[in-house]
């Protein structure tokens, strides 16, 4: 069937080639698969006690859990569509006379698998919490059918609504402030702290702003004043600029480190430059977050806890990836493994993660700089 | 006797230990294990030097210039730049020198003249060269210098490379494909910039590169990578003579070496 329809043949071969090619450093997938399922396990058995009512609470706001998503697919299943017409076109198999019927195929088939995937690992993800949980099938197969239909109907709501959209052209750097022009050239690594910042800013374009300002809108409960419902909103937006901005640092020490290896730069000085500005945003706006909490009625402690593990978190993330990017290698299993142990003391001994956290990223700090 | 900028002695190294290549074995494309992309490698570059680097596609060019510049470790032998290993005194081996990273590594959400700012500090200087400020206003770079990298062309993006790469007298300027994109314009104000730092013995240049017209007209030494090793090296003399032997001749030669002429 494939050799009927080209641009999927190509998309096929594609994922085959890489999983051969990672086939070839099995030792370190099958690694870092292990070290994923280990701490998947660790936070599964960890969290179990949580799960019977996360999962009834998600039953019982089943029309919010629909809505959020189907907004959620609606967004996917759209940018997917936008992103393979764009692809196609500038395909190298564009000048291939492929049917027009073929490409509308390939790029169903490409802008529904990654949902598709998502909500098969969102099934298996529920049915080892109901069975960790002890929560009955019925309950957990009844949520797995809401998800789906949500997904189905939100997915087709997406693809329909995408099918006028224009090419997406637009540079990363069209939403990032423009430095005023200048006339002298000092050297400096005051650029590289607001990489991050402005990485955040290029995320932060009107198409993806829109999701989560409709979730965080959705949140927002009826009756409610207008105070709280505006802390419900900026709550929200703080909380995914501020995840974003993590995100950012992580990205941005990957990239930055690859450009400037061949430089002499000393790591605390590229960890200071990238992160510096970053973190500090992180403080003074998680500072904020925990203002609107005690706002919309938290104890104080509670929400001075939840700042302080979050700049944890923060924290424990920017040094593992700083270090490891500085030092060529992949975070993702030391970060994995850390945030599991991490966990694991936070389970045993409440707010003991808070300095274990810290000495661990001290730890990655200090085997950056030996490198 | 002017001073050796590089010493690359005996090198080996690889990208992983399982990394498979895929090769015509019987008639068929097999993936067979790849070991050592270099087996051996062996070269000095003095001051003033102007070293083409030459070789079919994947034969290890960008995996030796890598080596250099401290990117990847090699598995046997020593690279030192200017005298300092480059595995033992890494530090002072880089602030030798310049490496022209790939366009693509620039990063997008920088403009121009961040870039340089920020690779003018990782190198430790205290302003930036007015050499490198004339030859970017001679490629007519200084328009771009406040706009966001990811505006800009291929072309434009290769302009900065090389504007980084010469950053802080560097004592061994290394170039992968640095022309690539270049108008020929702007390739010749490069060219006669390296000239001009070469003629003052100011530094040694290794550029990897399959224009030969490069080789022909500005090199001082070329050498021919295949499957790893270095397989024929052309002095000054030699590539003199090449040149006189008419406009193909080192093409020809080339094709010899690496079994593609019919």
């Amino acid at each position: 069937m494939l050799q009927r329809h080209p641009l999927l043949l190509a998309e096929w071969l594609a994922l085959r080639n890489l999983f051969t090619r990672a086939r070839a450093h099995a030792t370190k997938v099958v690694a870092a698969g292990l070290a994923t399922i280990g701490a998947s396990a660790v936070l599964l058995l960890t969290l179990r006690w949580q799960f019977p009512p996360a999962i009834a609470a998600l039953l019982t706001y089943r029309v919010l859990t629909m809505i959020v998503i189907g907004a959620y697919a609606f967004s996917v299943v759209g940018k997917q569509r936008r992103r393979a017409e764009v692809r196609y076109t500038q395909f190298w198999l564009a000048a291939a006379p492929v049917r027009q019927y073929s490409r509308a195929l390939a790029i169903l088939v490409v802008s529904l698998l990654p949902l598709a995937a998502q909500l098969l690992a969102v099934c298996v993800l529920l049915a080892v919490m109901g069975a960790v949980g002890g929560v009955d099938a019925a309950s957990v197969g009844e949520l797995m059918l809401w998800i789906a239909a949500a997904t189905v109907l939100g997915a087709a709501v997406g693809w329909w609504s995408a099918r006028r959209s224009r090419a997406d052209a637009m540079e990363g750097s069209r939403y990032v402030r423009q430095p005023k022009a200048r006339t002298n050239t000092v050297p400096s690594v005051a650029a590289l702290s607001g990489w991050p910042v402005a990485q955040v800013r290029a995320w932060g374009r009107p198409e993806n702003l829109r999701v989560l300002l409709m979730i965080a809108m959705l949140a927002v409960q009826a009756g409610s004043s207008a105070l709280v419902g505006l802390s419900v909103v900026a709550m929200w937006l703080l909380g995914g600029y501020l995840a974003g901005l993590l995100a950012a640092v992580l990205q941005t020490a990957n990239q930055a480190s690859r450009w400037l290896r061949s430089t002499p730069l000393p790591f605390a000085q590229f960890a200071w430059a990238v992160s510096r500005r970053a973190l500090a945003y992180q403080v003074v706006l998680t500072t904020l977050a925990v203002g609107l909490m005690v706002i919309l009625g938290a104890p104080v402690l509670s929400a001075l806890y939840i700042g302080g593990l979050w700049l944890t978190i923060v924290l424990l993330a920017c040094s593992i990836g700083l270090a490891e990017s500085y030092r060529g290698r992949p975070p993702l299993i030391r970060m994995a493994l850390s945030f599991a142990a991490v966990a694991v003391v936070e389970a045993r001994e409440y707010g003991w993660s808070i300095p274990m956290a810290a000495a661990l990223a001290a730890w990655h700090l200090r085997a950056g700089a030996k490198t | 006797m002017t001073a050796i900028v590089l010493e690359i002695r005996d090198v080996h190294a690889r990208y992983g230990k399982s990394d498979r290549v895929s090769r015509a074995v019987g008639g068929a494309i097999r993936g067979i294990p790849r070991g050592d992309v270099l087996r051996g490698v062996t070269l000095q570059i003095r001051a003033g030097q102007w070293f083409c680097l030459l070789g079919p596609n994947g034969v290890g060019k960008s995996t030796l210039l890598h080596c250099v510049a401290a990117r990847l470790a090699p598995t046997a032998g020593d690279i030192a730049v200017c005298g300092h290993s480059v595995r033992t005194s890494t530090i002072e081996a880089k602030r030798k020198l310049g490496f022209g990273c790939a366009p693509e590594q620039l990063p997008g959400l920088l403009t121009g003249r961040q870039c340089l700012e920020v690779y003018a500090n990782a190198k430790g200087l205290e302003r930036i060269d007015p050499d490198v400020v004339e030859l970017s206003e001679a490629l007519k770079f200084s328009g771009y210098l406040d706009r966001f990298v990811d505006t800009y062309s291929l072309g434009t993006r290769q302009k900065l490379c090389v504007l980084l790469a010469l950053l802080g007298e560097p004592a061994l300027v290394v170039l992968d494909e640095a022309f690539n994109g270049l108008d020929p314009g702007s390739a010749l104000v490069v060219k006669r910039h390296l000239q001009q730092r070469l003629a003052a013995n100011r530094c040694g240049v290794l550029l990897a590169t399959h224009s030969l017209d490069i080789v022909e007209h500005y090199a001082d030494k070329a050498a021919l990578l295949l499957d790893g090793r270095i397989v024929r090296e052309w002095s000054d003399s030699e590539i003199a003579a090449v040149r006189e032997q008419g406009a193909n001749r080192l093409e020809e030669l080339l094709a010899m070496e690496t079994g593609s002429s019919s």
